[in-house]
């Protein structure tokens, strides 16, 4: 038994199998073999390799004659690969000498000099990263037969182990079979996390080499409440777990009696709790758990979960498909939200040094006008059938709003020409997730009808922490004074103006800042569905007193410690049984 | 890349010298500038003169050359020392223009096999 220590991102306990994906999304199916099965697996080595070698050959020739020789010298580098003797003989000793499987030997192999050119901290071979992926996924097909396994179609239960999900491997889930995630890399607010949290499912992150350490098959427990996998688990370990699963169950049929009765606290003030969605048909799930609309949809999956760009019609019948569902609730749709993905990657000509403040999100939009446009229409055709709104994201300043909002006028007016009914009054909001965005919240308030305050990309861009590197994942604090201040602000100054304000951030579901949010003036907090029946019974259990006394007296702390604890001592105060849920 | 310290030193074995060379051959790794007093190892000194420096492309013609003869062949950048007849290894050596290299043979052929990727080298792989 081996307990692996990562971060707590998504609650709940799972058992199952591990099913090992590879940075390439290849599943890795066997680490070690017989000793008998070494012979035959030297031999499928030795086929792979000569297999390989021929078809870049052959593509060779292709593109020399098509495009000259000079372009078909790129596959020379993928041959030497192949040929290289020490590359081959490490290959051939780690079956002879370890035991292990053809394509595990590969696949460690490859990884060896990926980590090797990254090392080097050059970008010219950070590129030839690709070349040897390319290479290392040449031979895994000859070996495994081809299948990039994706996580659409499993014929059990398991518990997916991957470096880091990828948008587009969760956006075609399996969400029967798949019990839990863990994963080397991510933090809190990554993909994986969202993902779970939204799937409901257990998840930890952040293991460093979960990857290499968890074989394939194997049974596996991730303890999503105190962030640990357990490899190889006893008898005794598993009858435990099995204990606290039931447990947990009857801790979740408390909770659900709270999801009809209102959201309103003591002494009658109205609060309204939304949900976060990724998936059209997390809708229901919204509803049953009591959400009063939809506060954030986040509409990445259309373009991720297909090789190509949605079409329009893909586009209106998702949200079609939302907003029916969603009946009079408020739906917030989200425009294009990416950025360092295959999907805005594939249209740039060179990748980005640094992604996360490089063309994303609505400054990706603004130069792909078809684009924008394509979805604008989806959402104005869409709108008839429900009540929905328009919320642009990353924005930063005042003139990428007014453009925006001129090319929605645009698409209006050809829908116009074209007799199509849409509803002229959709409300438009603008994503408060940097701290421009903040801090000019009074400017850009003027021109929207509402905020909505992303507090993950906020802290990040605040602190200036990748929330995803775990090397400076502890830097990344909800309860930081410089980003509690701009929250704040940002309520402000939006009630001033009498506009909608909402907090879509992983913090709006968290119980501890409930109560400060709401003294700060928040009135409308979306989450995922989940947390909604414990944000409601914290607010049922206080008074808007109460509340903004404990905004006050924490804004008054130093450190973002300091509030956290004190957040965790005044939650207890109104929720005797609660439990820091997130993972602090 | 720092290949000299003691957790890699066994990794640096390996990349130098692939399969079966004994412990005694270990004192030929550091760079020498003459011929070996055996007359077995040739060693010459070579600077790469290519703007690019040694990227994939002519470290391909260089590999390509080198497995065409049968004598052991490294490539040192200062104190580290690869296979020759490696790509994955001679491209870790990262080197740029301006740097030195001293290649090195033992074997039947490593004269010809030093002179002839010397020759290569300070043509510049035809690249210019």
């Amino acid at each position: 038994m081996e307990i692996k220590k990562g971060i707590a991102v998504s609650p709940g306990l799972a058992i199952a199998p591990a099913l090992v994906l590879d940075a390439q999304e290849f599943r890795i199916t066997q680490r070690r073999v017989n000793p008998s099965d070494v012979p035959h697996e030297l031999e499928l080595l030795q086929k792979a390799i000569v297999g390989s070698i021929g078809e870049i050959n052959l593509l060779r020739a292709q593109v020399a004659q098509k495009h000259g020789e000079e372009t078909a010298r790129i596959f020379d580098f993928h041959l030497g690969i192949l040929n290289d003797p020490l590359v081959r003989s490490r290959m051939e000793q780690a079956l002879a000498e370890q035991n292990f499987s053809a394509a595990y030997a590969v696949s460690m192999e490859m990884r060896r000099h990926v980590r090797d050119f990254l090392e080097i901290n050059d970008q010219y071979f950070s590129e030839r990263v690709k070349d040897v992926y390319d290479v290392e996924r040449r031979l895994l097909r000859h070996l495994v037969g081809g299948r990039k396994e994706g996580l659409s179609r499993l014929k059990s239960e398991a518990i997916v182990v991957a470096h880091d999900l990828t948008p587009s491997q969760t956006a075609s889930l399996d969400r029967t079979h798949v019990l839990a995630f863990a994963t080397d890399a991510g933090g809190l607010t990554g993909h994986t996390a969202i993902v779970a949290r939204a799937l409901g499912i257990p998840a930890v992150v952040g293991l460093n080499d979960i990857t290499a350490d968890a074989s394939p098959g194997d049974i596996i427990v991730v303890d999503g409440n105190r962030g640990v996998v357990i490899l190889d688990p006893d008898e005794h370990t598993l009858e435990e777990v099995r204990q606290q699963q039931e447990e947990h169950i009857r801790v979740v049929q408390n909770l659900s009696e709270f999801r009809s009765l209102p959201t309103i606290t003591r002494d009658d003030y109205r609060v309204n709790l939304l949900g976060n969605i990724e998936f059209p048909n997390e809708v229901t799930e919204c509803i049953a758990n009591g959400a009063e609309g939809i506060g954030l949809y986040r509409t990445e999956f259309l373009y991720l979960s297909r090789e190509r760009e949605p079409t329009e019609e893909e586009h209106y019948e998702a949200y079609v498909n939302v907003l029916e569902m969603a009946g009079e609730r408020p739906v917030i749709i989200r425009t294009l939200d990416l950025g360092a993905d295959k999907f805005t990657q594939a249209r740039t000509r060179e990748p980005e040094r640094n992604p996360f403040l490089g063309c994303r999100s609505i400054r990706f939009c603004l130069r792909h006008l078809n684009i924008f446009k394509r979805q604008l229409r989806a959402i104005l055709r869409a709108s008839v059938k429900g009540n929905p709104s328009i919320m642009f994201p990353l924005i930063t300043q005042l003139t990428e709003l007014r453009q925006a909002k001129m090319i929605l006028h645009d698409v209006m007016e050809d829908l116009e020409e074209e007799g199509i009914k849409f509803r002229r009054d959709i409300p438009i909001g603008v994503m408060i997730e940097t701290p421009a965005a903040a801090i000019k919240a009074a400017t850009l308030g003027r021109e929207v009808d509402f905020f909505s305050i992303g507090t993950n990309d906020l802290i990040q861009y605040t602190l200036a922490v990748d929330r995803g590197n775990e090397r400076v994942a502890s830097l990344y604090t909800s309860t930081d004074p410089a980003v509690l201040r701009l929250i704040r602000h940002v309520i402000r100054q939006a009630n001033r103006l009498k506009i909608g304000v909402s907090l879509c951030g992983e913090m709006a579901g968290q119980p501890e800042y409930a109560l400060l949010l709401m003294g700060m003036g928040l009135k409308k907090f979306s989450m995922n569905h989940r947390a909604i029946p414990e944000i409601k019974q914290i607010i049922r259990s206080t008074t808007i007193e109460q509340a903004k006394n404990v905004a006050r007296q924490a804004m008054r702390l130093e450190t973002d410690w300091q509030i956290l604890n004190y957040l965790l001592e005044e939650t207890r105060k109104v929720l005797p049984g609660f439990s820091c849920s997130s993972g602090h | 890349m720092n290949r000299l310290d003691g957790q890699t030193a066994l990794t640096k074995d390996e990349s130098a010298w692939a399969s079966g060379h004994s412990i005694a051959e270990h004192t030929i790794r550091k760079p020498m500038a003459e011929v070996d007093t055996n007359n077995s190892i040739i060693s010459r000194e070579v600077q790469i003169s290519n703007k690019m420096g040694l990227h994939a492309r002519p470290a391909m013609q260089f590999v390509d050359q080198a497995n065409k003869f049968t004598s052991r062949i490294t490539v040192c950048k200062n104190e580290q020392c690869v296979n020759a007849k490696s790509i994955m290894e001679l491209l870790l050596l990262a080197a740029t223009a301006g740097t030195k290299l001293v290649i090195q043979a033992q074997g039947d052929d490593a004269l010809p096999a030093v002179e002839t990727l010397v020759k290569l080298v300070e043509s510049k792989f035809g690249e210019e």
